[in-house]
């Protein structure tokens, strides 16, 4: 049978998927639409591998079009979403903690009530307005569960849920954005986006901004612990970083170039590739086989690429031979498979968290395509 | 047949002349007849006198005979008396000669023994005179008379030996031929000797029963210490030219070396000695052949170092001549020394200089084109007026491409020298010289094709911050050397060296060089569109981020940035122009540009997308679900593939500009919300493109389709889809 790739439509135009975290064993995604028309929606996806179907529960995200979803690693029923919200003349970006209602309290509660859509169990929306109009992301803590990280305008806070506290921990300044003369006069360039870095002990928050990624020192204010300028040439848009390998990091920008970078040699990168023919819009490392790299593209295409020289398997084969079990073959480096199903922008593409071989991929039109890692490939990776 | 006797020939003893006369009635008139008698009358005239004389002859001498005969009888008689009288007087003479005899025998045997007595006694002398003698000799230097002489009362000294009084003399002789001896052999140890000294001594030495093996490794020790004396001095020649080192060499070295190996092979390989063990000759031949070739060795090795040193500076000319010269001489060594194997050859160091030329060319260009493309980049970079770029661009490439080509084509030249025939060696005879004139051709030609397509691909890189222009030039050059250049090169080279390389399984083919360079101009080609493209971008980009969309006024002309996309894109289209105008306009686009056409293009848009304008005018938030719109328009147009490699075509290379351009405005679109009026100034915006950028491509669909998904994608975001009426936004554009 060939390569089978589930199809999931929505009505609406999407931006935003984030694989479900927790315990179960099942392949979930969210995905959220994002329309300026009312009755915005989100949805939890659950696939089923052996009947090859999509089960979706519906539920509404009346506070308006959703840009950006993250879920929550500690707790499988929180999850984090950025919208835009309409006010007078303005356009606001807001976030919200949503918690999906218990399982088996919506079991019998969604059945007999059909065409409605679930009702959410709690929802809380993060009080930004101090920090900025404009909210990017909301990041959990990888390891601390009561830890928020908000990238709001050009502003980088840190949310304790447990003491209600926020503190911005760093902030774009002039002189920062000094450079970039052509914006600099009348308005900073905001940061773009973020993510916890899995190492140093989770004191260390990513932000990206404009062409360039800064690491900041979360416990102190304005530490800039170090910084890759100009890593793309353009606006990097996304990053991500190897939970298995320290200081390895990967990025995507406009120029259509993915790029893996050591953050102690920031001079260049040690892995770049330019497959991608317009802006790289998501890059996922693999989180069991960190060799394998996810990017989402403009040019509608997503591609699973191989950095295996650069991969944590790579070093686990040179160091030694007493870990043979965990030792995986390294495929060659390069593009591995095109996944060109898509016929518009997409702008989010994931791993499963459950089946390192699954992922899911969503444009711009509401297509999600579940898919799985070539069979060949994902063979010689286990042989 | 002819008879034999012919009855009718009167010379002969067969004539019948009944049948004559027969004959002579029957065939001839009368007259004939007539004649013929008179001829046969005087005939026999003159037969008849003749007789008569000759009769008269003979017997005239027959009477003289007879009175000298009478004569002779008188004087017999008288002679026999003479004769007695001799005879009586021989006779005593023999008695009185027995009778001298008879007395004088006995002296005679006396004067024998004299003469006998007198050469011994010569010999005594010699021998007792011959210490003072060789001593004079030794003095005088003539030490090869000396030991001659020696040699000779050596044999005497055999003899009579044994006489105390010889004994005496021997022992003088013999000391004074230790003390020659030892002199010798010091003059033979001594540094500074010719080898034409050496031998003599060694000669000398050799009469004088030195031990032959002793002597024989002794000479090549001593020779071996001249030689590298000679190769000391060599080594410093180095402010001579090649041409006067190699003489040098050979006049010194090589002539003392031939004469040494000469020598020594006659002196001990071709004698036999009988004291000496039976191999003798052949270990003397072994070590001769050592000693040969640990000093050719040497020389050849200086020459080498040499020659590596002087390559690519000096005249290549004088040293192949040079060299030329050493490899006859060697030559000839070789033919000297039969059973002498010779196992350095000069060839090797030719080709040796020969690679070494090669890999100093092969980097000379690589210099050259380094310098050549700095020069057309600072070219570039100073003349940035656009309006002269266009011709300046294709100058450049032709003399970048001229330039490349004249010089590999000098440098293919130049090693040919290395093949000329009047050479006494040549270099494609042996394997290895073959191989290096393939490697002419592999690592010269083809590496130095290798290197300009790898160079120039590196430019494509994203992250070398070359100008656009340099990329478009230096594709523009690949592609020329795609179709012309490597032809011309290749053909060249295979020419020059006569190389068969369509039937070689090693050699490079010319398709693979010609690919190379197709892919490395498409790169590079690719890169300067994308380059180009992100600026477009970058300018639409910061245009859509930097405005807030939705507080904007009602649109009342085109924003200044679609203006300045529309220009840049004219002046890229110039500059590609002037590179590609030729391929590009072949048959490519539909639509010519002329006034007239485009006011049908424009009633043709009008009349074929009625529909679709209608859709977006009529929209409005409450009807249609929007992405249905979108969706069913998409499932009824075909996929467009936006991001395709661009072919070397002006029209095929700014759309690829254009659609990179045209995405990017699509995706800021999607970022942003819009008012009634940011949306009415996108569709503003995206009219004045329609109009503007028809004339750039070839297939106005594909801008269309982009156009009306930037148009789409707004009416999305915009919180009240109002469009402008179409009439209005003519109005707008045509204002500017």
């Amino acid at each position: 049978m060939e390569e089978s790739n589930l199809i999931y439509g929505l009505e609406l135009q999407a931006r935003a998927l984030t694989p479900q975290y927790g315990e179960g064993n099942d392949v979930c995604f969210f995905i959220a639409t994002n329309s300026l028309k009312p009755t915005n929606q989100l949805h939890l996806l659950q696939y089923d591998e052996e009947q090859g179907t999509i089960q979706s529960k519906i539920f509404e995200h009346a506070l308006g079009e959703v840009w950006k979803l993250n879920s929550c690693p500690h707790d499988a029923r929180l999850l984090a979403s950025v919208y835009n919200v309409q006010k007078g003349a303005q356009v606001l970006s807001q976030s919200a903690l949503l918690t999906l209602p218990a399982e088996d309290a919506n079991a019998s509660a969604s059945e007999p009530i059909k065409s409605e859509y679930i009702p959410w169990a709690q929802v809380e929306v993060l009080d930004t307005a101090e920090l900025g109009e404009r909210v990017k992301t909301v990041e959990f803590h990888p390891t601390q569960e009561q830890t928020l990280a908000c990238v709001v305008g050009n502003k980088l806070a840190v949310m304790q849920r447990a003491e209600a506290s926020t503190r911005v921990v760093a902030e774009v300044s002039i002189s920062g954005s000094g450079s970039n003369s052509s914006s600099g006069s009348k308005h900073l360039t905001p940061f773009s986006n973020g993510k916890w870095s899995h190492h140093h002990q989770g004191h260390q928050f990513l932000a990206l901004h404009d062409a360039s990624v800064r690491a900041y020192d979360v416990r102190d204010t304005q530490h800039c612990a170090w910084s890759i300028e100009d890593a793309h040439g353009q606006f990097v848009r996304d990053l991500d970083c190897n939970p298995n390998k320290q200081c390895h990091l990967v990025t995507g920008g406009d120029d259509g170039c993915l790029k893996v970078w050591d953050c102690r040699m920031v001079k260049a990168p040690v892995f770049e590739r330019s497959d991608h023919s317009h802006w790289v819009w998501s890059v996922r490392f693999n989180t069991f086989h960190d060799q394998l790299l996810l990017s989402s593209s403009s040019d509608c295409k997503v591609l699973l690429t191989c950095a295996g020289s650069v991969s944590s398997e790579t070093q686990a084969t040179e160091t030694g031979e007493g870990i043979a079990q965990e030792r995986h073959k390294v495929l060659s480096d390069g593009l591995l498979q095109t996944f060109d199903q898509h016929e518009d922008s997409v702008y989010c593409a994931e791993w499963s968290n459950v089946d390192p071989w699954i992922f899911a991929s969503l444009s711009y039109d509401g297509r999600v395509i579940i898919s799985k890692v070539p069979k060949q490939y994902k063979y010689q990776i286990i042989f | 047949m002819e008879e034999k006797e012919n009855p009718f020939d009167m010379d002969t003893s067969s004539f019948d002349s009944d049948r004559y006369l027969e004959r002579l009635l029957k065939d001839c008139s009368l007259k004939q007849i007539m004649d013929t008698e008179a001829a046969v009358v005087k005939d026999t005239q003159t037969l008849h006198s003749d007789m008569q004389t000759l009769v008269y002859e003979n017997y005239n001498k027959f009477i003289s005979a007879t009175d000298t005969i009478r004569k002779m009888k008188d004087d017999f008689k008288q002679m026999e008396t003479d004769v007695n009288l001799l005879m009586t007087k021989m006779q005593s003479i023999t008695t009185f000669s027995e009778q001298i005899t008879g007395t004088l025998q006995g002296t005679r045997s006396q004067l024998c023994r004299l003469s006998e007595k007198h050469s011994l006694l010569k010999r005594l002398q010699f021998l007792s005179t011959l210490p003072a003698k060789l001593k004079s000799l030794i003095e005088e230097q003539n030490y090869a008379q000396a030991v001659q002489d020696y040699l000779h009362a050596q044999k005497v000294f055999a003899q009579y030996g044994r006489q105390p009084s010889f004994d005496g003399i021997q022992r003088d002789c013999d000391a004074i031929m230790a003390d020659l001896k030892e002199r010798l052999r010091q003059d033979f140890q001594r540094a500074g000797n010719t080898a034409q000294s050496l031998t003599e001594i060694g000669e000398l030495l050799l009469q004088l029963d030195e031990k032959t093996s002793d002597l024989a490794s002794e000479m090549l020790r001593c020779a071996g210490k001249r030689l590298h004396e000679q190769i000391v001095m060599l080594q410093d020649q180095t402010e001579r030219d090649m041409l006067e080192f190699v003489d040098i060499g050979i006049d010194g070295f090589l002539n003392d070396l031939a004469l040494v190996v000469t020598s020594y092979f006659d002196m001990f390989v071709a004698k036999h000695y009988e004291h000496e063990r039976d191999d003798f000759q052949e270990n003397a031949l072994n070590e001769l052949n050592i000693f040969l070739n640990e000093n050719i060795d040497k020389y050849l090795t200086l020459v080498q170092d040499r020659v590596e040193s002087d390559i690519g500076y000096g005249d290549t000319q004088v040293m192949l001549r040079a060299l030329d010269r050493l490899h006859r001489r060697l030559q000839a060594m070789r033919n000297i020394c039969r059973g002498l194997q010779v196992q350095r050859n000069t060839l090797e160091i030719i080709i040796a200089a020969a690679h070494q030329l090669c890999d100093a060319h092969g980097k000379s260009l690589r210099d050259h084109f380094a310098d050549s493309l700095s020069a057309v980049r600072l070219s570039l970079v100073s003349a940035k007026s656009d309006v002269a770029a266009g011709v300046n661009l294709s100058d450049l490439i032709s003399n970048l491409y001229v330039a490349m080509v004249e010089k590999i084509k000098g440098v293919l030249q130049d090693l040919m020298i290395f093949l000329r025939t009047d050479w006494s060696f040549n270099i494609k005879a042996e394997h290895k010289g073959a191989l290096c004139v393939e490697g002419i051709r592999e690592n010269l030609l083809i590496g130095f094709l290798r290197h300009i397509s790898k160079v120039m691909c590196s430019f494509a890189d994203a992250s070398s911050s070359s100008p656009p222009n340099l990329l478009l030039v230096l594709s523009k050059t690949c592609l020329e050397l795609e179709q012309q250049g490597v032809h011309i090169l290749i053909a060249l080279v295979d020419d020059l060296y006569e190389i068969d390389s369509e039937n070689s399984a090693t050699l490079t083919h010319e398709t693979e060089i010609c690919a190379e360079m197709r892919e490395t101009a498409q790169s590079l080609l690719d890169a300067y569109v994308r380059l180009q493209g992100t600026n477009i971008s970058q300018m639409l980009r910061k245009s859509v981020e930097t405005r807030d969309w939705l507080n904007c006024l009602e649109p009342r002309s085109v924003r200044a940035v679609m203006k300045r996309v529309v220009e840049e894109l004219g002046s890229i289209e110039t500059v590609v122009a002037s590179l590609y105008e030729s391929t590009g306009n072949a048959g490519f686009r539909t639509t010519a540009s002329s006034d007239s056409s485009r006011k049908t293009y424009f009633s043709n848009f009008n009349a074929s997308k009625p529909q679709y304008r209608s859709n977006w005018s009529n929209y409005t938030p409450s009807q249609l679900e929007s992405s249905y719109v979108s969706n069913i328009h998409r499932l009824f147009s075909e996929r467009v593939d936006i991001f395709t490699s661009v072919e070397f075509s002006k029209a095929s290379i700014v759309m690829g500009i254009i659609k990179i351009g045209l995405k990017t405005l699509l995706e800021c679109v999607r970022l942003r919300t819009f008012s009634k009026f940011g949306l009415q100034q996108i569709q503003v915006d995206a009219h004045y493109l329609q109009m503007n950028l028809w004339r750039f491509v070839s297939d106005e669909n594909l801008v269309n389709f982009l156009l009306d998904e930037i148009l789409g994608s707004a009416v999305h975001r915009c919180l009240e889809s109002v469009l402008m009426e179409p009439n209005a936004v003519e109005i707008i554009c045509e204002r500017g």
